[in-house]
């Protein structure tokens, strides 16, 4: 997929962002490797006693001396205890504060990313990253490096050891060793590639049951539930094989890790029996060695071990990286010096709000513009009403002025200011959006609606939901405003919904007030009551309206007529319809589709 | 954040025979492996045991006796049992290996199989089903609880059979070797069992936290991910922040319990083996002294002690991975025991291929029993006919379309097409005969003609551009870069609403209903849209038995007759004429709810 030049330079990446991490919490990580290291030469110091111990049996001993060298033992081994102990809780618990600190860097840039961004990932994708990835990194920053300072620690000491007591021992004892490091960097490569697309073939597997689950009313429909089952077996099938290509590699590592140790207790037998034999060692050194041998057995397991974790660790941290590394198309003025005050709203008549030849289009070639060169202004206190035809551009419209996208040329003004002047935050508080597709979080009706503003005063929370026409029917729920929404909750219909939104915005008291087709799921009694009900909040707020319906459309002040991303019409309903433009049309084809209906 | 506590945390016993015992079913068709497996750990067990011996066997032939014995025959036998040694190390790597991937192929079968009962059985649900268990909790079934039961088939279960065996032979050496010793040895034992008792008291306790807490932190994570452009419009990045940051500081919380639980326990193990190595010298030594042991029996003593403490700590972390996976095969088998309450019929009728008649007789329905939606409602719709239902927000028209496609059944009364109560009818049968559009266009993150066909191979791309030109959808569709096979994003999210529909619409008629069901569906159309959209309905409607939720006054007038629903009650029916005529209730909805869609119209 990439060429192995960037990929040599995502893997150097994503080391540096480990040792950043693992930089954070030096001193502490300082102090456990002290801990590791006092335990394991305690650790190391009992073969030596032991070696002593039988070197003096053999020797004739007496029963004092006996219970020396056990006493020792057990001391040595309580002392180690509490090292080990401290190691573990310092360096395990480092790991999970790097954790702790991933999620929250993971989180923190996944809230600065624009909906591009977004478009371009699912949310099955991220979540696998936020906890299978995560989990891998927490594993190499935790476990892996405590086991690989373990083994560099008893394995340098082990080593030293053994060539102090026999050095022709030791070689012959360590040769094998040697060989497992080489066979496990190869397989090590091949474990790194096919774990990567195990990962992948699962997060497939998550993305498509999520939606499969999600949409489970149109499969019903339309009855594709043995399609839906064949294809979630072929992706499953995918994972099974997947993983069982890991399985094949990883499954000879193990095993080859044991028999590699053992292969150095068989040179210890036959080249140190021979220097039993020919009284070069004594009987005691040969059960030392053995015992240093048991001892370096796990570190060398573990490295086999480690190194996989540290491969998967990584692969996992390329991938996070990945998503850290993404740039919104969306930034902050970079100075403050740049960072233009807050907009003022211009007394009653001044323009507010000005699009200057804005055109957008969704990809970087600017092919298929979606908006070209809309010039428009709106009044402060002014309601204005954007009808169009279905991908007109009306929605796209809306999110550019909230900067969700920039423009692809021109510029938006509020209260006179460039908005990519303005503070993202600053530009956001004006606005009170009522989007099209209404998302509101499994909390508690209130925390909803007062999800915009930092404190909700109870008469304010009545009066805007009154204003939206749901407050009647929140207090008919048995727990009124404090009923949770979603999964855990109750659920609300889509014209329910809507209404919440409404209420959300207006708790805002926003400057400017957006509605993007906000009552499309409402019943027209309904909706004759908000917006009968919000042309108070129109006397002081600048109003942007989007509606397909010509009823709702002829309430704004002005109306604006988008096609096909461009403004073919303004004006007031009535001057609109005198016009004889394509507003008029859209009225004449209304009242066409009447005819049709009344001659059939 | 006890709000976070899911309803599905079970209790967690480390073992149930019940659970268990269906959890080994799943092995039945990998028998022949299972048992290759367990054969070959036992001959890996015996493998493991063999060092120590024949160490032992070096030392009290070959090494220790110095004088009475000639060098050469030391080292020819030196010779022999290193090459024993040899071939153990041989046998026992090639055991290990095909153990292994045996294991790993019988765990990923196993999975597989688990994991597409699961499907098929989700796919078996009634909506009903759908709407009390969250797709997140279900997803956590489908893939982390079979994971855990993965986890469990491949390391746990078997591990758990080499570590008894292993045990069960160190065991028997050390009484054959010396008895006396081997009981001293085994003093320890009670220590370690009263070690291992506490360390699991405070695993489960802590792992428990960690669930819990993971699972609330994943779920506010996921819903933040979801709705991160509401985060952003409304400035609350950062009091999201604050809370995420709490849920991820409970959880280290969790974390932390758990690691000090570890933290003390892998040294109290090492503590009491090293006890155990001090009394094996100590007596040891003395019988060494005296005669009544030999040298390698001692240092094979000391090295099988060694390896005693390794299955006994090795068992108390398999317990964790067994406590988990009886926590999953739970909540598993919890799930695969549920029966779907709407099901195919036993000796279904089959539904003639013709526009049918739709009947509802005294259908009374509630989603719960003290909410009714539906009363007493009758009505039929003949063969060809299309019939609007009007009426406010919650009078339960879009109760009639979920029943009408059997996502619910009646309480009361029943439905019948073509005079055959549509519970006779299989519900492949059923939901092919009626296309519904339904308010929340759903899309899957394909392609759109994927998302027109659906995955059925029977309809050809020819039949898709047939449709999408016929329903209009044509115009949006050749403006995509990719056109039919533009990728529609997750959820549709590249499309807008009316496209969506647009889409909607020609899935709708892509598949050739006998029946069709609209609700409500052309309401976020634009009336440019919405005239090609109801012009094509209309040539396609001509056919067809036609059952329209409708806020629009173009629908109303269009269909032959309007049935009006007030309070889940059907209270006037008749043409739009007759019902103004009769100046009841519709006339006054009709006031309401079409007056402005009339003022537009003779606006000029």
């Amino acid at each position: 997929m990439t060429a192995p030049a960037s990929s040599k330079e995502k893997r150097r990446l994503a080391l540096r962002s480990v040792f950043r991490y693992l930089g954070r919490y030096r001193g502490r990580l300082a102090l456990g490797g002290l801990c590791l290291v006092t335990a394991d030469v305690l650790a190391l110091a009992s073969p030596w006693i032991m070696k002593n111990g039988i070197d003096a049996l053999q020797r004739g001993t007496t029963k004092r001396e006996l219970l020396i060298y056990a006493g020792a033992l057990v001391a040595l081994s309580a002392a180690g205890g509490v090292f080990r102990f401290l190691m573990r809780r310092i360096m395990i618990g480092v790991s999970r504060l790097i954790e702790v600190d991933m999620r929250a860097d993971f989180f923190a840039h996944l809230q600065r990313l624009s909906p591009s961004f977004y478009h371009r990932h699912r949310t099955g994708d991220l979540m696998a990253l936020a906890t299978n990835d995560l989990n891998a990194v927490r594993t190499l920053v935790g476990p892996a490096v405590m086991y690989s300072m373990n083994t560099v620690v008893i394995g340098g000491l082990a080593v030293t050891l053994m060539l102090i007591l026999s050095w022709k021992l030791t070689i012959a004892a360590l040769a094998p060793m040697i060989v497992l490091t080489v066979g496990v960097y190869f397989s090590i490569k091949v474990i790194h590639r096919l774990f990567e697309s195990v990962q992948a073939k699962f997060s497939n597997i998550n993305a498509r049951a999520q939606e499969n689950l999600s949409g489970i009313r149109v499969v019903k429909s339309y009855a594709r539930e043995e399609y839906e089952t064949t294809e979630f077996a072929t992706s499953s099938e995918d994972y099974v094989q997947a993983n069982l290509k890991l399985f094949r590699v990883q499954s000879l590592l193990h095993p080859l890790l044991g028999t590699v140790a053992g292969l150095g207790v068989l040179a210890i037998l036959l080249f140190g029996g021979r220097l039993v034999i020919n009284g070069e060692i004594t009987l005691g050194t040969f059960v030392a060695f053995n015992g240093y041998l048991a001892m370096l057995m796990w570190p060398v397991i573990a490295l086999g071990w480690v190194m996989n974790m540290n491969e998967q660790g990584l692969a996992s941290m390329q991938r996070i990286n990945e998503v850290l590394s993404s740039v919104s198309d969306i930034e902050n003025p970079e100075t403050a010096t740049t960072a233009a005050p807050v907009p003022t709203v211009p007394a009653a008549g001044g323009a507010f709000i000005r699009f200057e030849g804005v055109s957008f289009a969704y990809t970087r070639d600017g092919r298929g513009e979606v908006l070209r060169n809309i010039t428009f202004d709106v009044k402060a206190g002014e309601s204005v009403a954007i009808v169009g035809p279905t991908g007109s551009g009306k929605t796209t419209l809306i999110s550019l002025l909230l900067r969700l996208h920039d423009p692809t040329a021109g510029r938006i003004l509020v209260g006179g200011r460039d908005i990519r002047e303005l503070q993202l935050r600053e530009l956001r508080a004006l606005v009170g959006l009522v989007p099209q597709d209404i998302f509101l979080f499994s909390e508690t009706i209130r925390e909803n609606i007062a999800f915009g503003v930092h404190e909700l005063p109870e008469s304010v929370m009545h009066d805007v939901s009154r204003t939206a026409s749901i407050r009647d029917e929140v207090l008919e729920f048995p727990h009124g405003f404090e009923s949770m929404i979603g999964e855990r909750g109750i659920n609300l219909s889509g014209g329910q919904k809507q209404r919440v939104a409404i209420a959300r915005a207006l708790a805002k008291r926003p400057q400017i007030l957006i509605l993007d087709d906000a009552l499309s799921s409402v019943d027209a009694t309904t909706e004759e009551q908000v917006l009968g009900a919000l042309r108070n909040e129109f006397e002081n707020c600048t109003a942007i309206l989007i509606s397909h319906r010509i009823s709702t459309a002829r309430q704004a002040d002005r109306v604006i007529v988008l096609d096909d991303g461009a403004i073919v019409e303004q004006g007031t309903h009535e001057a609109l319809i005198a016009h004889g433009g394509l507003y008029a049309e859209m009225n004449r084809k209304q009242m066409l589709m009447v005819a049709l209906e009344e001659s059939s | 954040m006890s709000e976070f506590i899911q309803a599905d945390e079970l209790q967690e016993k480390p073992y149930d025979s019940r659970l268990m015992k269906r959890l080994m079913k799943y092995l039945k068709p990998y028998k022949k492996y299972v048992g290759l497996s367990v054969a070959l750990l036992a001959i890996e067990s015996m493998l493991e045991l063999a060092p120590p011996f024949i160490t032992m066997i070096a030392i009290d032939r070959y090494l220790a006796p110095t004088g009475d014995v000639a060098d050469g025959v030391r080292t020819a036998g030196l010779l022999k049992v290193a090459a024993l040694l040899c071939v153990t190390l041989l046998a026992g790597f090639v055991s290990s290996y095909v153990h292994g991937l045996t294991m790993s192929l019988v765990g990923q079968r196993v999975m597989f199989d688990m994991r597409m009962q699961i499907f098929r059985r989700l796919q078996r649900m009634d909506v009903s089903f759908f709407d009390r268990n969250p797709v997140g909790r279900l997803m956590t079934r489908l893939t982390n609880d079979v994971e855990t039961l993965n986890e469990m088939f491949t390391a746990g279960v078997v591990a758990i059979f080499l570590d008894i065996f292993t045990l069960a032979g160190i065991l028997i050496v050390l009484i054959w070797l010396n008895w006396k010793l081997a009981l001293i040895t085994f003093t320890v034992l009670p220590l370690l069992y009263v070690c291992a008792h506490v360390f699991r008291g405070q695993a489960r306790d802590s792992y428990r936290k960690v669930r819990v807490r993971l699972a609330a932190l994943n779920t506010f994570l996921q819903e933040n991910v979801t709705g991160m452009g509401v985060v952003q419009i409304f400035n609350r990045e950062q009091r999201q922040f604050g809370r995420f940051t709490r849920l991820n500081r409970d959880l280290y919380g969790a974390h932390l319990q758990s690691i000090m639980a570890y933290a003390v326990f892998y040294p109290m193990v090492e503590l009491l083996s090293a006890v155990a190595i001090a009394l094996i010298i100590a007596f040891g030594g003395l019988d060494v002294m005296t005669g009544a042991m030999t040298f390698g029996s001692l240092v094979a003593f000391i090295q099988y002690a060694q390896r005693f403490y390794r299955p006994i700590s090795d068992l108390s972390e398999k317990y964790n991975i067994l406590q988990s996976a009886m926590a999953s095969s739970e909540r598993i088998f919890t799930l695969l025991d549920r029966e779907p309450r709407i099901v195919d019929p036993e000796h279904p009728a089959v539904i003639p291929n013709q526009p049918s008649e739709v009947r509802f007789e005294n259908v009374s329905f509630a989603y719960n029993p003290e909410d009714p939606v539906l009363h007493e409602v009758s009505f039929t719709v003949r063969a060809g006919e299309k019939v609007a239902v009007v009426g406010y927000t919650g009078a339960g028209k879009t109760t009639i379309i979920s029943l009408l496609s059997r996502f619910y059944d009646v309480n009361e009364g029943r439905i019948l097409i073509d005079g055959v109560d549509i519970r006779d009818y299989r519900l492949n049968d059923l939901r092919r005969h009626i296309a519904t559009v339904l308010q929340d266009v759903f899309l899957f993150s394909g392609s759109v003609a994927h998302n027109i066909h659906l995955g059925n191979p029977a309809i050809t791309d020819e039949r898709i551009r047939e449709v999408a030109r016929f329903i209009n959808a044509e115009r949006f569709i050749e403006r995509l870069p990719n056109k039919y096979d533009e990728s529609v994003g997750e959820r549709g999210s590249s499309l807008s609403v009316g496209e969506r529909q647009l889409l909607a619409f020609a899935r709708a008629l892509v598949y050739d209903p006998k029946i069709l069901v609209l609700d409500e569906a052309t309401s976020s159309v634009d009336t440019e849209t919405e005239f090609l959209v109801q012009d094509a309905l209309r040539k396609f409607m001509a056919n067809r038995t036609s059952i329209v939720i409708a806020h629009r006054l173009s629908t109303i007038r269009y269909v032959d007759r309007i049935l009006v629903l007030h309070k889940g009650r059907v209270i006037e029916e008749g043409t739009h004429a007759e019902l103004l005529a009769k100046a009841g209730h519709y006339a006054r909805l009709y006031e309401l709810q079409f007056k402005d869609q009339e003022k537009t119209e003779l606006a000029d």
